[in-house]
C-alpha cells in the first residue's frame, strides 16, 4: 500500500545546476519507500524528459528518467502540452489539439503530454505537491 | 494550495506558468491563494501593455479575469520606504484592484493553515 502520493513538479530543464541527478535520487527514494508518485514537467522542465540528450560533463537525466520508469513502472510522468508546443516537442501532424490528443517522438514513450489541468485533479486527489 | 510567486513578469515564464496552475487547482474546488512578493510584485502593475509582442496575454488582465476564483495578496517590501512599500502599495491605481495587502506575519498564518502543497516560483 503506498504510504503517500506526491505530485513532484520539475520547471527546470536537466543541465540548468548539476544537481539533478541529486534530485532525481530524492524520487527514488520516495519510490523505494512505497509512495506512489507522479511527476510533472511544466516550462523549461520539459526539456527533462527529451529523448536524444548528450552531455559530455553530467550525468544523462533523460537516462536516469528512463531508468526510474523500467525500475517503478507505476511513476507516471506528465509533460503539460502548452509547454511541450511551445518548445517544439509535439508533432502536430499526429496531435489532435482540439481533442487533447497529444504526440511527440521527442520525448520519452511513457511520458503522458496532458492539460495542465491534469495538476488540479491531481492535486484533488490527494497528491502533496514537491517542487524539485 | 499556495503560490508565493516572486518572479517578474515577462522574464520568464513563471508567472503566466504559475497562474494557470493555480487556475488548474482553483478549478478543482481547492481554496488557492496566490501571494506576490519582491519581484513579483510587478506581475500587478496595472495596464500592462496588451499589444505587447509576447504573444501571451498581459499578466494584469489574466490576474483579473482570475480574481473570485483565487484570491491574491501583495506583501510589501520590508526595508522600502518608496516603490512597493505599504504606504505606497496603498495609494490608489498603483496595483491592481482586488488585490489584499499583507504583512510577512499572515503569510506564516496561511502557511500555517495549509502547508501542504505550497509553490515558491
Amino acid at each position: 500500500m503506498p504510504i503517500s502520493k506526491f505530485l513532484v513538479l520539475i520547471t527546470e530543464p536537466p543541465y540548468s545546476t548539476p544537481l539533478f541527478p541529486e534530485k532525481v535520487k530524492i524520487i527514488h527514494h520516495l519510490l523505494e519507500n512505497n509512495n506512489n508518485v507522479a511527476l510533472f514537467l511544466y516550462i523549461d522542465g520539459i526539456h527533462q524528459l527529451q529523448t536524444s540528450q548528450f552531455p559530455r560533463n553530467f550525468a544523462n537525466i533523460g537516462q536516469m528518467y528512463a531508468y526510474l520508469h523500467q525500475q517503478f513502472p507505476n511513476l507516471q510522468f506528465y509533460a503539460c502540452s502548452r509547454c511541450s508546443a511551445a518548445r517544439g516537442y509535439l508533432d502536430l501532424n499526429k496531435s489532435k489539439i482540439d481533442d487533447e490528443y497529444f504526440f511527440s517522438n521527442k520525448l520519452y514513450p511513457f511520458v503522458q503530454i496532458v492539460s495542465v489541468r491534469k495538476f488540479g485533479e491531481l492535486l484533488a486527489k490527494g497528491y502533496r505537491l514537491l517542487k524539485l | 494550495m499556495i503560490i508565493l510567486l516572486k518572479s517578474a513578469p515577462y522574464a520568464s515564464e513563471a508567472s503566466l506558468g504559475s497562474l494557470f496552475i493555480g487556475y488548474s487547482v482553483a478549478q478543482q474546488a481547492i481554496p488557492t491563494k496566490v501571494i506576490f512578493l519582491e519581484e513579483g510584485l510587478y506581475n500587478l502593475f496595472p495596464n500592462q501593455n496588451s499589444n505587447n509582442s509576447l504573444e501571451i496575454p498581459p499578466i494584469s488582465d489574466l490576474i483579473l479575469q482570475f480574481i473570485g476564483l483565487m484570491r491574491f495578496y501583495a506583501v510589501p517590501m520590508a526595508n522600502s520606504a518608496g516603490p512597493f512599500s505599504k504606504s505606497w502599495l496603498r495609494e490608489k491605481r498603483r496595483i491592481l484592484q482586488g488585490i489584499r495587502i499583507i504583512d510577512y506575519s499572515e503569510v506564516v498564518e496561511f502557511l500555517k493553515e495549509d502547508p501542504k502543497n505550497v509553490l515558491i516560483i
